[in-house]
């Protein structure tokens, strides 16, 4: 019995094949993408990725450096193609991000990329006692007012039936006319989110809002409630850095469609269950096929199945990709408030504001930032001449209170930002991308407190782990020098993932360990974009050069 | 060709749909499952503690009521004694299968075969509309009746290496 796994029908597969389909996430996804390609069908094969990358062969390596890809197309030579990422999961907080590290890798290589994920979704969870309190109101004209209102954002039943709203369509007709008692910015959301979720008649196509009827259950002790997760900020966030990229690589989102019928069931999402055409496909819990789902830009007018199989075959036979009509992801007011850009991070005024700020983005001079860690720490050792003065640096915060490892989603929510706030367009190409040639610098601040400030071993024990590890007969004590050696001797796939896109993406990580309040110990590497223009290390870097085909 | 868990999985979910029940929800091995039904004891607005049956489906009886059935493969027989626990610790909470009823429950817009969640709700522990299937890889293809789980009826569906590599 040999032990190559396959349910693909016998003329699917090639006794020659010229493509490699290259799997991490399931078996099942590398045959639909082989079923469903022009290009692929009856001329590829699937293999499943090595979790050892030392066997993958050295032309992929590269592609699989920072995290691995779903899939990976790549020729019978293991020549890369392209690389796919399929997720179910939409945006909470950060997480969107999480996968960008590997999109990353993809790029700087010139290797093209696709993205399927649910930009808009359903999602099912606890209800708060708000709308638990809705179900005991007797007046059902009430009742149902106050059902309609908590399906929309910032409308308070309870407040708008007060002021005289008594029906449904009264309450649409308030939000059109902008009559509710609302803050200008509040009733423009608001009648923003009507005309996308409920009238829906624009050249998009929204996902249906919650029937109000359908909001708020019961269920043996507790309550559920269901309600629309439109995009936020974080999605924002990477379907810009998507369009960035693409304008210098094909690097594409593709919209996952959910729909109400499935609300409950799937929280919307739309598999293949039964494929009556490709049997092989069916009770694999796979995306739809092509043309089964509705066409969400009517401009282009195909589904974004089709599309993103219109795009993989481009790419592979080599030719342009067509318009995709990927520029709905950031066209103002289609998915996002045209102002969103402005709540991606805030400049600061005082180096004092990174110590009260929460978690979040913000933009501080290299003065400031000096000043910050300076004025904590009284460790004349963290070597803060490297800052640069005259530099703007993105600091992203984080805040932890445990000991759980710093890998996901920050690895690709580094990424992100070495993208969409490190960069020009002019910026983003293979050569400028490795060399980080960036305009403005990259921070990863992270706050530990309670357990976190007394276990977590990001970063200096995580760097002398890895060290320790990766250069057994290696003598340095110091952090820092410790990741010069690691940077010159080391591919970058070796280095555990906890500090990998860390070292990779920041130009300085700065650890705030705080035991207490005047009890705060500070930890401050320089990262690689950082030795890099200090000439410290070079392009030709064990670590760099394992990035790049 | 090496036989895996999702060779179990797919054939059972194609013998459930030929008998005329809907498959709802498949969850492939190493992969994302979209029916997850959160465990009581954790349950939080993430589901982060949770139930993934391998496959949930509905079946219509002769009597036109309908069941759910929750599933779990394994290729090995002898791995399916965690299965079995696992089955067990979801049968005693009352509270997730009726989560996993109310997940296909009907309403206006939605499926035609569904739940009156208002009326399961109603039903007492061990009388729910629920039933449990184990599924493996077996010498021949059988099927046969298990011992009540928590009152709920099991049964093991067995699959021959031949039924499996056929599908």
């Amino acid at each position: 019995m040999s032990d190559e796994v396959s349910f693909l029908p016998k003329n699917f597969i090639s006794e020659i094949p010229k493509y490699l389909v290259w799997w991490t996430g399931t078996l099942g996804q590398a045959e639909w993408l082989i079923s469903h390609s022009n290009e692929l069908r009856g001329c590829a094969v699937t293999k499943e990725c090595p979790k050892d990358l030392e066997s993958l062969p050295l032309k992929l390596r590269p592609l699989m450096a920072l995290e691995q890809p779903d899939l990976l197309i790549s020729t019978i030579d293991n020549k890369p193609l392209i690389s796919i990422e399929i997720t179910e999961q939409q945006e909470f907080g950060t997480n969107s991000q999480q996968r960008i590290a590997r999109f990353w890798s993809a790029v700087v290589n010139k290797i093209p990329s696709a993205y399927l994920l649910p930009i808009e979704s359903y999602q099912i969870e606890k209800a708060s006692s708000t709308d638990i309190k809705i179900l005991s109101e007797e007046n059902k004209r009430k009742k149902d007012i106050m059902l309609a209102s908590a399906t929309l954002p910032d409308v308070s039943g309870e407040k708008i039936w007060n002021e005289g709203v008594k029906t449904e369509s009264e309450l649409y007709a308030a939000i059109e006319n902008k009559t509710l008692k609302l803050t200008d910015k509040k009733a423009e959301s608001l009648l923003s989110f009507y005309e996308k979720y409920i009238v829906n008649e624009s050249e998009v196509l929204h996902i249906q809002n919650i029937d109000p009827k359908d909001y708020v259950a019961r269920v043996g002790s507790n309550y559920y409630k269901s309600y629309i997760r439109t995009p936020k900020v974080t999605s924002s966030m990477i379907l810009n850095w998507f369009d960035k990229c693409s304008k210098y690589v094909p690097t594409y989102a593709f919209k996952l469609h959910s729909a109400y019928e499935w609300l409950f069931r799937t929280n919307g999402m739309v598999h293949t269950i039964e494929d009556k055409y490709y049997p092989h496909l069916s009770y694999r819990n796979l995306p739809p096929a092509p043309g089964s789902t509705p066409v969400i830009n009517k401009s282009i007018g195909k589904d974004e199945i089709t599309l993103f199989f219109e795009m993989v075959d481009s790419v592979i036979s080599n030719k342009k990709v067509k318009n995709l009509g990927r520029e709905m992801f950031i066209s103002k007011n289609i998915y996002f408030d045209h102002e969103i850009e402005n709540s991606w991070r805030s400049k600061i005024e005082n180096y004092k504001e990174i110590f009260e700020s929460g978690s979040a983005d913000l933009v501080v001079t290299g003065v400031q930032l000096q000043e910050a860690i300076s004025k904590t720490s009284a460790n004349s050792e963290l070597n803060l001449k490297m800052i640069e003065n005259d530099r703007e640096y993105n600091i992203f915060k984080i805040n932890c209170n445990v000991k759980r490892a710093l890998s996901d989603p920050y690895s690709g929510a580094l990424a992100t930002r070495d993208i969409i706030f490190c960069r020009d367009l002019n910026q983003i190409e293979a050569d400028k991308l490795i060399k980080f040639e960036r305009n403005q610098g990259l921070v990863f601040w992270v706050s530990l407190r309670k357990s976190g400030a007394e276990k977590n071993s990001f970063i200096y024990k995580a760097i002398q782990q890895n060290y320790q590890k990766l250069i057994p007969n290696g003598k340095s004590k110091n952090p820092q020098s410790q990741v010069i050696e690691l940077a010159n001797q080391v591919r970058a796939e070796e280095l555990s993932k906890e500090i990998r896109s860390h070292l990779i993406f920041s130009d300085f990580i700065v650890v705030e360990r705080i035991f207490s309040k005047n009890n705060i110990k500070m930890e401050f590497i320089a990262g690689i974009p950082t030795l890099l223009r200090d000439k410290i290390i070079y392009q030709d870097s064990t670590l760099l050069k394992s990035l790049l085909i | 060709m090496k036989l895996t868990e999702e060779h179990v999985a797919r054939k059972l979910a194609k013998l459930l749909a030929l008998q005329g029940s809907e498959i709802i929800a498949v969850h492939p091995p190493g992969g994302q499952g979209p029916f997850v039904i959160p465990k009581v004891a954790k349950l939080d607005n993430i589901e982060r503690s949770s139930y993934h049956p391998d496959i949930v489906a509905i079946r219509t009886n002769s009597n036109g009521s309908i069941t759910l059935i929750i599933v779990e493969c394994k290729l090995e027989e002898s791995d399916l004694l965690s299965d079995i626990a696992k089955l067990t610790e979801l049968a005693k909470s009352h509270e997730s299968l009726l989560y996993a009823l109310y997940r296909c429950s009907s309403f206006e817009k939605g499926p035609k075969t569904a739940f009156d969640f208002n009326a399961v709700s109603n039903l007492s522990t061990g009388h729910l509309p629920i039933e449990f299937v184990l599924a493996c890889k077996s010498n021949e293809s059988s099927i046969k009746a298990l011992q009540d789980i928590e009152k709920y009826k099991a049964t093991l569906f067995t699959f021959s290496e031949y039924d499996l590599l056929e599908y």
